[in-house]
């Protein structure tokens, strides 16, 4: 019944479920442990609040994805954040995504924290979020446009990148915008590693609503994240423990 | 009642009917389930098609309005419509996207164009690459370091060096990177597995509720 390689794959994953299912449930009941905090999520807060000091505006980008992707939907956890904190500052958002399936789901996310702080005022269909093009290099050009333009004092960039994580480091650092990146893209991790002020890596980016809210939603989901990692890398440590003692028994576990 | 029904219940059951036999036929060998995801994808393509001829005719209605009330840009309104109808005109009437016209269309005009944004980016390519590797602290230093030792390896002249360069270079990248992208990949996944399991149990809405 099970497709050959896939037991382990099904196992792996109904594990992290029910901890998740689990972890959420003890969250929703007090039971939640500290959140080491990260440096980059504090680094928004601070953006922000630079920019209303400054006179500009903040700039948001999830990238390159689709509603889809479990990455452009962290990115729609950061946007919430940093339109609320815009909002309550008073401070011009702007945010751009390539993919236009994804336009509806981000007025939606601006216009609710908008009028979550109490600024519905504030909230301009279809000039906060600002869509360019659906092709990468349009889309990179249009935002290189609009940095060159509104000189934002911040830009967060969370979601799928690719190669233009370089280019949009460039543009940030020209107009001397505090700059936070997070990604968990093999090809543009290292990209933003070098242009970014602050950085995200990879898992984190999905800790981002947890650590900034403090939602039992999302610090169950740590929790469940940490719990699965151990996992994982346990078996990693005992796979190659056992392969230099000459078993191959994890890898025949993990073909079954 | 309907307002809840529309916007919030059918999203989400329309998402579980998709994804359980989707996900499900991914371990198991079953065929109705195989059969059912294959079938969910020929839908999801034909929603797909069915949403381009829908932003076909918005891209059309909008230019027009730009164009008729002479809006900031209305040229490029003017522009844009003459390149939707050619396009579609040279696909449909000179032999498909195989056809010469369309080939020639799309090489002198789409990859020109192309190019030339790109030429253009490029410039700020380099610019953020020296910014980078200038050696400001200890980590820069690092990246500097590692960056350029692939960076000789792969070149063709860096064999002339030192001949154990490529391999070195290939070292690094096989055991040292792939080691640490390794473990990026593994939380990574992990992270999307609870972020998929939130939208499950309905916790995290995203793009799932209509606006």
């Amino acid at each position: 019944m099970f497709i050959k390689g896939r037991v382990v794959d099904f196992v792996v994953m109904v594990v992290l479920f029910v901890a998740t299912w689990i972890s959420i449930y003890l969250a929703h009941r007090g039971k939640t442990r500290e959140i080491r905090s990260i440096p980059s999520l504090t680094a928004v807060t601070e953006g922000v609040k630079r920019a209303a000091e400054m006179g500009r505006p903040v700039f948001m980008s999830a990238g390159f994805g689709g509603v889809g992707s479990a990455t452009t939907m962290a990115g729609f956890a950061m946007l919430d954040v940093v339109a609320s904190e815009c909002a309550r500052l008073e401070v011009p958002l702007r945010t751009t995504f390539a993919s236009s399936e994804t336009l509806g789901a981000a007025e939606m996310i601006v216009a609710e924290a908008f009028r979550r702080e109490g600024r519905p005022d504030l909230y301009q269909p279809g000039k906060q979020v600002i869509y360019f093009s659906g092709e990468q290099y349009a889309w990179v050009a249009g935002i290189g446009g609009l940095m060159a333009r509104e000189r934002p004092a911040c830009a967060v960039y969370m979601g799928t990148f690719f190669s233009e994580a370089l280019y949009f480091g460039e543009c940030g650092a020209r107009v001397g915008a505090l700059q936070i990146g997070g990604t968990t893209a093999q090809l543009a991790l290292p990209l933003l590693a070098m242009t970014m002020d602050y950085l995200m890596i990879g898992e984190e980016i999905y800790a981002v609503a947890a650590t900034i809210t403090k939602d039992p939603v999302q610090m169950g989901s740590v929790t469940a994240q940490d719990i699965g990692k151990i996992i994982l890398y346990a078996i990693s440590v005992i796979g190659v423990i056992l392969m230099l003692a000459g078993s191959d028994i994890v890898v025949k576990l993990m073909n079954t | 009642m309907s307002k809840v029904l529309y916007r919030d219940i059918m999203p989400y059951l329309l998402f579980i009917i998709c994804f359980i036999p989707t996900l499900f036929s991914y371990y198991f060998n079953i065929p109705l389930l195989s059969k059912l995801t294959y079938e969910l994808r020929g839908w999801s393509t034909l929603i797909g098609v069915t949403a381009m001829f829908l932003g076909l005719c918005n891209i059309i209605i909008y230019n027009y309005r730009t164009i008729k009330e002479r809006k900031a840009g209305w040229q490029f309104g003017v522009y844009t419509i003459v390149l939707v109808f050619s396009w579609i005109i040279a696909g449909l009437y000179f032999g498909g996207l195989a056809s010469p016209a369309y080939q020639q269309m799309y090489i002198y005009i789409k990859a020109q164009c192309w190019s030339a944004q790109i030429g253009l980016l490029t410039f700020f390519f380099v610019s953020a690459a020296f910014r980078t590797f200038r050696a400001k602290n200890l980590q820069a230093l690092v990246l500097l370091i590692f960056a350029f030792i692939p960076f000789i390896g792969l070149a063709p002249w860096g064999e002339q060096i030192w001949p154990g360069w490529p391999a070195f270079s290939s070292w690094i990248l096989d055991n040292v990177a792939m080691a640490g992208s390794r473990a990026i990949v593994i939380a990574a996944s992990v992270g999307l597995v609870v972020m998929i399991t939130r939208i499950v149990l309905r916790y995290e809405k995203g793009g799932l509720v209509r606006g």
